[in-house]
């Protein structure tokens, strides 16, 4: 066996394993949001500090999970065009272990319950948790951000080594004749994705090198405003570059189905540099109630937000239409997925630019309006593709319980995504433990029911996941 | 406003789902050629997305109606120094003059909470992050008298969603003298 075909076998034997755990990963965060909504929902009563705990284990850990189920793919998929290290690769899921296993011992035994965005300086009040589980965090995550810094870097080399600096980010494009071998859009994405990761991963390292230093020296002090603008720089971008990873995939495997070719081309390569640009900036509007920051930062997080649906819709939905358009294509799963992933994708998209607006965010901030938008995003659109994704990859063959799998996930998802909607519009402020001591009875009408209902679709969103878990794992061989 | 974006986002879902179904039907007929029509419509589509986007945020961004005091005019007929602390709010007065400006000064003794202002109808009307380290301003006029709340907006702890207070809003007679003696008027 050459050295080449040893890195194919050990890449794909890699992407095998770290799929797998991304997958039980993802179930049991899915039953912690489901433990949550039964709780909100007056079902069961967990205690206010095991809801935050799992509340906090549910967000990082979706962040965390679907962002290197994304790179994981994304990595596969650019195997075929570039050389990846698996050495690092290797260390990297070593690091996302020990990580993970921090983060579940800090919340679920040390109850540490400071939210995903660990909101400076909430991890540091006194008496809320052990101190040891605010170390623990601190290091989990740091040890996270260390191994997706090397693979995004390690993917940029890869990337420039072979395509050089006119050709990753499709530069050559902008020219009227592009000379030199082709750079396929997964390639572009790719490079987006990664150079808007690493970048903020770094602001992310310093943010918790800070956090770190107060840990040690309790007297120590740094500015709340300039933590909150890192951790959403850090958090905001990973969360957007994992829908990307989801798009990569879309562009790398749809034409597998349609028959149609969606090469690179002048809009495609317009399109992603300007989602470099958007992505960067567009974390303003998390801080829009924060009326200490400058007001200019909150009108250019209105407009990034705004104009970040130019090359997305123009470019992305419209390449996309183009592929589907009488392709003649037979509704597999995994295009099927891809198709209603991209909807997912719109949908999420549009909730999340009415939010984006200063006006309406005056009223929906904090509020499970903004709930509805990140999940439509992930569960609807970055889950569905990175399920088309696993099918193509272990070229699952049971078509009729897979379809079956696909509408009772999407009935589920939109399910929970609209209570979330409903609950926004009637002002339910999102995490709170309990709606039991609102002073308003409708406002805890509609928490407690919309929480209960949601429940019910969130269980048949579970059974769904586990059908499609099922076909999968009987296709595991095919890639092991 | 509450209304108009639930009701434009239900708009814009509809029209999604309706051409993501048109799009799906027509997948599995086969025609070639067919997509240099939709590249058509897509330049169409570019100019009505940029003309969209440039009159919303021509109507949105009117500096007037931003919640910050620095691009507001007028001044306020009461100012409220606002504390507060996990889990727990202080206010100068909570005996507030209807149809008056009134601007909340909102501090932390800890960690970030988030200052939210609920009608007597459960609605939420205005809000602010309560940063330590930082004095947010927030204006508002409270149109109607009644029993308005305040509610905690940001996750500060095992107590969060306990954290309230209560807001009288009603005629400068009405409001109980002792308590509004604690507010700044300018």
């Amino acid at each position: 066996m050459t050295n080449v075909e040893k890195n194919k076998v050990t890449i794909t034997r890699l992407t095998s394993l770290i799929t797998v755990t991304v997958m039980v990963l993802f179930l049991v965060l899915v039953l912690l949001g489901f433990l949550m909504r039964v709780s909100q929902g007056a079902i069961i009563q967990l205690p206010p500090d095991f809801f935050y705990a799992i509340m906090t284990l549910h967000g990082l850990g979706m962040a965390g999970t679907l962002f290197v189920g994304g790179i994981t793919a994304i990595s596969f998929l650019l195997s075929k065009y570039v050389n990846l290290s698996t050495g690092l690769m290797k260390l990297n899921f070593g690091l996302i272990l020990v990580g993970v296993v921090g983060l579940v011992i800090a919340t679920l035994i040390g109850r540490f319950g400071a939210g995903w965005y660990v909101l400076y300086p909430l991890p540091f009040l006194e008496g809320a948790w052990p101190r040891w589980t605010v170390v623990t965090v601190i290091v989990s995550v740091m040890l996270l951000g260390v191994a997706w810094l090397l693979w995004q870097l390690d993917i940029l080399r890869a990337i420039v080594v072979r395509y050089k600096l006119n050709g990753f980010l499709g530069w050559k494009y902008f020219s009227e004749k592009p000379e030199g071998e082709e750079v396929p859009p997964l390639v572009i994405i790719s490079s987006v994705s990664v150079i808007a990761g690493a970048l903020t991963t770094v602001f992310g390292a310093l943010m918790l090198m800070l956090y770190l230093i107060q840990w040690i020296n309790p007297d120590m002090h740094f500015n709340a405003l300039l933590m909150k603008n890192l951790v959403f720089l850090f958090g905001h971008t990973i969360v957007n570059i994992t829908m990307y990873f989801g798009l990569g995939i879309v562009y790398e495997l749809l034409p597998n189905y349609t028959g149609r070719p969606w090469k690179s081309n002048k809009f495609i390569a317009y399109a992603w540099n300007a989602a470099l640009v958007f992505v960067l900036v567009a974390y303003f509007h998390h801080l829009y109630m924060d009326f200490a920051q400058p007001v200019a930062l909150h009108f250019i997080g209105q407009v990034a937000s705004y104009l970040s649906t130019v090359p997305a819709t123009v470019v992305t939905i419209f390449g996309a239409m183009a592929q589907f358009y009488k392709s003649g294509l037979k509704w597999k799963f995994a295009p099927l997925a891809m198709g209603l992933s991209l909807m997912g994708w719109l949908i999420g998209g549009f909730i999340a630019v009415v939010d984006s607006t200063i006006i309406v965010n005056n009223f929906f901030h904090n509020t499970l309006w903004v709930t509805s938008h990140f999940h439509t995003y992930y569960l609807l659109g970055f889950v569905l593709m990175q399920f088309a994704f696993i099918y193509d990859y272990f070229d699952v063959k049971s078509e009729g319980s897979s379809k079956l799998s696909l509408y009772m996930m999407l009935i589920g998802g939109y399910g929970i995504i609209t209570m979330f909607a409903v609950a926004g519009v009637n002002s339910v402020p999102r995490r709170y433990a309990s709606y039991v001591n609102i002073p308003f009875e409708s406002v805890v009408k509609s928490g407690q029911s919309t929480a209960a209902i949601a429940s019910i679709f969130a269980l048949v969103l579970i059974v769904g996941v586990l059908l499609v878990y099922k076909n999968i794992l009987s296709s595991f061989k095919n890639r092991w | 406003m509450i209304k108009i974006a639930a009701a434009v986002t239900a708009v814009v879902i509809f029209l999604i789902v309706l051409i993501a179904l048109i799009i799906g039907k027509s997948a599995s007929q086969k025609k070639d050629g067919v997509q240099a029509g939709l590249y058509k419509i897509r330049s169409l589509y570019f100019y009505f997305l940029i003309a969209a986007i440039v009159g919303v945020l021509f109507i949105t961004l009117k500096p007037g109606a931003m919640p910050y005091t620095s691009l507001q005019s007028g001044e306020p007929a009461l100012v409220v120094n606002v504390t507060a602390r996990t889990w727990s709010w202080d206010l100068s007065t909570n005996q507030i003059p209807e149809n008056s400006l009134v601007e909340f000064d909102v501090q932390s003794e800890d960690v970030t909470h988030g200052f939210g202002i609920y009608s007597p109808e459960g609605k939420i009307l205005a809000q602010t992050q309560v940063m330590p380290g930082y004095t947010n301003r927030l204006r508002y006029t409270f149109t109607k008298p009644g029993n308005y709340k305040i509610m905690c907006m940001e996750l500060c702890g095992v107590s969060h969603h306990n954290m309230m207070y209560d807001l009288f809003v009603g005629q400068t007679s009405d409001l109980k003298t002792e308590a509004s003696k604690k507010g700044e008027t300018k």
